[in-house]
């Protein structure tokens, strides 16, 4: 109601007023016009009082990108408010969205400012924050304008990344420049060997201790630093367990999410292109970078999955753009046999992949209002022996299954997939 | 749609304890100086009372405040005691309570500010009373009552456009300010 309407304040005290008034002339009672005396002049006063202005709301958000987590707060600004003289708030209860107040409620005098409403997302996803309900009351609350619906900004809230570090190094780089020691020679710092001068050779690489020793010029050779591809294989297949947003529990996809998230930020950092594909319903993908703003597109992209089924022939046409060196990592429940023949396929391309398991252990699926509990738990333990039997399979074909545990997951299984490198391969195309 | 006014904020139940109190020591202080009303009327004022105090915004309020005038145009004539001031002050604060929770649903916090600006409002309020009591009380002896009340009458609706207009003459003001 975007005008200004008379509230049940005034129509009470103008009723009331009159019909004392009235009563005390007729019935000749002297005390009820003093009843009605406070009444009848607030009634005046209420009604002088009338804005006639048109007040116009604009609410914004302090921040237009979060984590999860994080907060911010909703600001609401008024312009031609004139005659405006209280305001009150009511924003919109959302899911994974919490508010303080916790009501979501507030309100005070414009002289004092427009209230504020502290918002945070608590989970990752798409997210509509700032949406509320605004009304404004006159001076003397004799007219009331609105409540009026304010529309929210919709967010992408960035997934919080998991505790992550590692020590290890990639398997195979074959970059230009990075981090990551490479196999062959180069100009980089780690100790190679020391071997005869040859021309072209730098000459602040020449060992003058093993020179005069020998009498012949000797240089130190290095091995060459190189960065490397990774490609975060998501899994958004299915959703299993119940979500607490951030401090509570974690469904699959949440643990997914914050993984994938670590992932790419620590590669990003150590100079590593870093690639996604989000197997789901919709096939999403973006190509190899590095650098913030590359790191800023990854985590949009997992802030927009929705955990949805793929075609039933979909999984016989994912196509992974990869090329020989590049570090796979498969982030899954493995609940599903396309995700599992996906990685199995490309371990037997010769990439280094390695399956992390997103499962949490008090996972389990939610079964549907009306269902058997004894049934849907017979169910679930079905899919459970299913998936162990996925990741027996996947491991008897030498590709190593982790279960996500924050910082240090990776380590071991990389240092084995580095040292299985420099093993000779056959390679099935 | 019944409003969920269970989850109320302590501010808002303290608003909704005054206008059961107002409402019941407006009825009650006409026995400061006659008889106290019967039983049955102070269950049904206490009634109305608490169903306003759970319904700020509903027509209950009107009816409960007429209730207690007319709980008072019903009793043994006494003249005019100084409870009416009372009654006045009551029903006043009763009303101003209902007026501070019509603000917003229920579960909203009670602006402090508002509180204070409405209480400083409500004794100003209460000055058109005390001004018709001692007004009523200096024409009580006059031998021509009824032309008295009907000139008291314009007079107080003569006071009150006037101060209106004041107000109005004085608030562009006070804003350039």
């Amino acid at each position: 109601m975007r005008r200004w309407a008379v509230t049940p304040a005034l129509s009470r005290s103008l009723l009331v007023g009159a019909l004392l008034l009235g009563a005390a002339v007729l019935l000749g009672e002297p005390a009820l016009v003093v009843m009605a005396a406070p009444l009848v002049v607030l009634t005046a006063i209420a009604l002088v009082m009338r804005p006639s202005s048109s007040p116009v709301l604009r609410g914004e958000l302090d921040h237009v990108s979060l984590y999860e987590g994080q907060g911010t707060r909703s600001r609401l600004s008024l312009s031609n408010d004139e005659g405006a003289e209280q305001v009150t708030r009511i924003s919109a209860q959302a899911p994974y969205v919490a508010l303080h107040p916790a009501s979501g409620r507030v309100s005070g005098l414009l002289r004092d400012g427009v209230p504020v409403l502290e918002i945070s997302p608590r989970r990752w996803g798409r997210r509509t924050l700032g949406e509320e309900k605004v009304a404004l009351t006159s001076r003397w609350a004799g007219y009331r304008w609105g409540p009026v619906l304010e529309h929210g900004a919709e967010m992408a809230v960035l997934p919080a990344s998991a505790p992550f570090d590692s020590s290890a190094e990639a398997p195979q780089p074959l970059g230009l420049v990075g981090a990551n020691r490479s196999r062959r020679v180069g100009d980089g710092t780690e100790f190679a060997g020391i071997r005869h001068f040859q021309a072209g050779d730098r000459l602040r690489r020449i060992n003058w201790r093993v020179s005069l020793r020998t009498g012949d010029l000797h240089v130190v050779t290095a091995r060459g630093e190189e960065d490397s591809g990774v490609l975060l294989v998501v899994d958004a297949l299915a959703d299993l367990g119940r979500s607490g947003g951030v401090g509570g529990g974690a469904s699959s996809l949440d643990v997914t999410m914050r993984a994938a998230s670590a992932l790419a930020e620590h590669f990003s950092r150590h100079g590593d292109r870093v690639a996604l594909r989000i197997i789901g319903a919709a096939w999403q993908f973006v190509g190899f970078g590095s650098g913030p703003r590359h790191l800023r597109v990854l985590l949009g992209r997992l802030a927009s999955v929705r955990p949805a089924r793929m075609p039933d022939d979909a999984a016989e046409r994912l196509r992974f753009p990869v090329t020989a060196g590049t570090v796979v990592v498969v982030l899954s429940p493995m609940m599903s046999e396309a995700i599992a023949t996906t990685t199995a396929s490309l371990h037997r391309r010769g990439l280094p992949v390695l399956a992390v398991d997103t499962l949490p252990e008090d996972a389990r699926t939610l079964a549907v209002d009306g269902a058997d509990g004894f049934v849907a738990d017979l169910a679930w333990r079905l899919r459970r022996t299913e998936r162990d039997q996925l990741l027996t399979a996947l491991a008897a074909d030498g590709c190593p299954v982790v279960t996500w545990r924050g910082p240090g997951t990776l380590d071991d299984v990389l240092h084995r997939l580095a040292r299985r490198a420099q093993l000779p391969q056959v390679r099935t195309r | 749609m019944i409003p969920d006014w269970r989850g109320g904020t302590r501010g808002q139940w303290a608003l909704r304890a005054v206008i059961v109190a107002g409402t019941l020591a407006a009825l009650y202080s006409r026995g400061l100086a006659t008889s106290r009303p019967p039983v049955w009327l102070g269950v049904a004022a206490l009634l109305l009372a608490a169903g306003w105090a759970l319904f700020p915004e509903s027509v209950v309020g009107a009816g409960v405040l007429l209730l207690v005038g007319w709980a008072w145009a019903a009793s043994d004539p006494v003249g005019l005691p100084a409870a009416a001031i009372v009654a006045a002050a009551a029903m006043l604060a009763a009303h101003l309570a209902a007026l501070i929770l019509g603000y917003g649903p229920p579960r909203l916090p009670v602006a402090a500010g508002a509180v204070r600006l409405w209480a400083v409002r409500g004794l100003l309020l209460l000055v058109p009373a005390v001004l018709v009591w001692l007004v009523a009380r200096g024409v009580e002896e006059l031998p021509d009552s009824h032309t008295a009340w009907v000139l008291g009458l314009a007079v107080a609706v003569s006071v009150t456009v006037v101060a209106v207009a004041v107000i109005q003459a004085l608030m562009p003001q006070a804003e350039d300010a």
